[in-house]
């Protein structure tokens, strides 16, 4: 080998490297993603400051989690703080300049819930459900001074002194929101912004016609339009629940419901006292999602969790959605 | 170098790139725990998104200076001062007029707020006003007014669309609609007050129910470009001159077409506006309600009535309340 080969040689391995170090991120993704995932965020009841926290918190674990390809957003919710639900838009919005984001309206994404999935790439609603409201409501200030009781620093301190000044500032908050709809939804939306700050709202199926939503279809169509967004076929649907909001339900109520697989469970997941194996109470029945909101257990579908068998089974081949998201 | 050369130089690639990837492969195995979060790293370094830029999301008041003035012709000299009568039954509390009353005052002449029977007040008025009233009138008192107007009072209806209103004590709370009663006396004069609200939700003043109204060609008022009115309902009249207009993207509430409804309508020596909010302190010179109040009291004082010559019947008790006092009423000159 003389002297020009050694160069050659050199820059070739110089070559592999560079080759290799490409390949390489790819090929860490692969090993530390395995089966890819699609999340599923619900957005329910009123939002507020704490429930936008945990949603958008959410969000940003989809977001920086390398085994979500994409995010299903199931929302069943009519609204709440203007300031939550702008930040629970702009968590969206973010998430949806990285993954594909298919938004799946249930009952109701009214006002603060429909500003929270605009920045989707999808929205898919039922016939019956209910979406709009773009819009900003507020208690008008009522005159209360001068007075002789609370003393305040300056004249709008304790109320507003003006009712047309209190109306621009819901009208700047107006105009946020429907800027945000507008650009959002594109040419997708029928409606003029005139028309849009009526803050009507539309059933699913006039909201297909008007571009409020994008297609009739259940959340099992949602994640499948998720996963074909994110270009996977073989994925594995993860219901994210957040841990400071279980809802119980009264043992009649929960015993009469056609809830599928209704858990027990210890009086320790109330009162933390004693462990999960102390005996049941029977009247400390809730739903296994939020019993296991942490997926303690994998989720086998049909409502169940099993905690022995943890991931194998998680892996939902046929791309359904467990029931407790569909039913 | 040969083709032999290549082919080793090949391997080596391969082999070098294969290596990089296994090792790769081999680290993500071991270090492939649960995925974590980056904490917001790059959270707040991006610029703010174009939809929440201050330009294109505050609204600017419209700007609110100026003062209700009666014009320098119409101010009282000596003793020739007019008399201008507001209507008792309106819903309109002094302060709610404030503004107009205020520059009655310094033009000199003299605002009453009617304390005894119509026809009583109405003798030696020049001008009635009656504003958003919770009582219809009588046929008997129509007919005073009619009089009044024939003999070149006038007269200046204000209505309001029907409002809800919500009274709420600690154990209950009642909702009731709140209607302007003007059917009998606008219909004297071919006029109609809508009840339905208007509404623009592009073009306002901070508020949808805020619409901004323009002048038309026959209100004669050049110098007037855009009047605030705050929840008004549309006003037409039989021969009538439209003298305000919103503009066409206005609605009329549930499900009207978008047009362009008139708000303020002339027929003879009687002028309709249909709203009173405007009026108020702090809205009375918003855009150009300064100056169309200024017009409306010069249409007020414009009138060339001439004092009744025959006095009319005397009442012995006068009485604030709307139902008349029996007059004659060919008693005034017609």
């Amino acid at each position: 080998m003389d002297g020009d080969d050694g160069a050659t040689y050199l820059v070739l391995v110089v070559a592999g490297l560079l080759v290799g170090a490409a390949v390489a991120p790819v090929a860490v993704g692969l090993t530390e993603q395995g089966t890819p995932t699609i999340a599923v965020i619900p957005v329910e009841g009123s939002i507020d400051g704490a429930s936008a926290t945990a949603v958008t918190a959410q969000m940003e674990r989809a977001r920086a989690d390398p085994s979500v390809a994409a995010v299903v957003l199931v929302v069943n919710s009519p609204g709440g703080a203007a300031s939550a639900s702008e930040t629970q838009y702009l968590a969206a919005k973010r998430l949806a300049e990285e993954k594909p984001v298919v938004a799946s309206v249930d009952a109701i994404a009214a006002s603060g819930a429909y500003y929270t999935i605009a920045p989707s790439d999808e929205i898919y609603v039922k016939p019956a459900s209910l979406v709009g409201s773009v819009g900003v409501l507020a208690t008008l200030p009522q005159p209360v001074e001068p007075n002789n009781i609370i003393g305040a620093t300056g004249p709008d301190k304790l109320s507003s002194d003006s009712v047309r000044e209190f109306k621009y500032t819901t009208e700047t908050l107006k105009r946020a929101f429907a800027n945000a709809v507008m650009t959002s939804r594109g040419d997708a939306l029928e409606l003029s912004r005139a028309e849009l700050t009526e803050a009507g709202v539309y059933s699913g199926a006039v909201a297909v016609e008007n571009g409020m939503a994008d297609k009739i279809g259940s959340r099992a169509t949602a994640v499948a339009a998720a996963a074909e967004r994110a270009g996977v076929d073989d994925y594995t649907v993860e219901v994210y629940r957040g841990q400071s909001s279980p809802r119980f339900v009264s043992q009649a109520a929960y015993v009469a419901s056609d809830a599928p697989n209704k858990t027990l469970v210890s009086p320790s997941y109330l009162t933390g006292v004693g462990t999960e194996a102390s005996t049941y109470g029977t009247y400390l029945m809730v739903p296994p999602r939020i019993a296991y909101p942490d997926r303690t257990g994998a989720y086998l579908g049909a409502g169940a969790y099993e905690r022995e068998n943890r991931t194998a089974n998680a892996t939902r081949g046929d791309r359904s959605l467990p029931a407790e998201v569909s039913a | 170098m040969n083709r032999t050369d290549l082919g080793e130089y090949a391997l080596v690639v391969v082999g070098v790139a294969l290596a990089v990837v296994l090792v790769a492969v081999l680290v993500g195995a071991a270090g492939g725990g649960p995925a974590t979060i980056d904490a917001d790293a790059d959270a707040n370094t991006s610029a703010p998104p174009p939809e929440y830029e201050p330009d294109a999301v505050v609204a600017e008041p419209l700007e609110s200076t100026g003062e209700v003035t009666v014009p320098e012709s119409l101010r009282a000299g000596d003793g020739d001062g007019k008399t201008i009568i507001i209507d008792s039954s309106s819903r309109a509390q002094t302060e709610d007029v404030q503004p107009l009353v205020v520059a009655l005052v310094r033009a000199g002449h003299e605002v009453r707020f009617r304390d005894q029977t119509l026809q009583q007040s109405l003798e030696g008025a020049d001008a009635y006003l009656r504003i958003d009233p919770g009582v219809e009138m009588s046929p008997r008192d129509v007919a005073a007014v009619r009089e009044f107007t024939d003999e070149g009072g006038r007269v200046l209806l204000i209505g309001e669309p029907n409002r809800v209103r919500i009274s709420q004590s600690a154990f209950s709370a009642s909702i009731t609609t709140q209607r302007t009663e003007m059917t009998t006396l606008a219909s004297e004069y071919g006029i109609v007050f809508g009840t339905r609200y208007l509404y623009d939700t592009t073009t306002n003043d901070g508020n949808f129910k805020n619409v901004l109204a323009e002048p038309t060609d026959a209100s004669g008022a050049p110098s007037l470009d855009r009047v605030a009115l705050y929840t008004a309902t549309r006003v037409q009249a039989r021969d009538g001159q439209v003298i305000l207009r919103t503009p066409p993207s206005t609605k009329l509430s549930n499900a009207g077409p978008a047009d362009r409804y008139p708000v303020a309508v002339r027929t003879g020596n009687v002028l309709a506006l249909g709203d009173k909010t405007l009026l108020e302190n702090g809205r009375h010179n918003v855009a150009d309600n300064d100056a169309f109040i200024s017009y409306l009291l010069a249409f007020t004082l414009s009138g060339d009535r001439e004092p009744s010559l025959e006095p009319t019947t005397p009442t012995p008790t006068p009485t604030s309340t709307p139902t008349p006092t029996p007059t004659n009423n060919s008693s005034t000159d017609a």
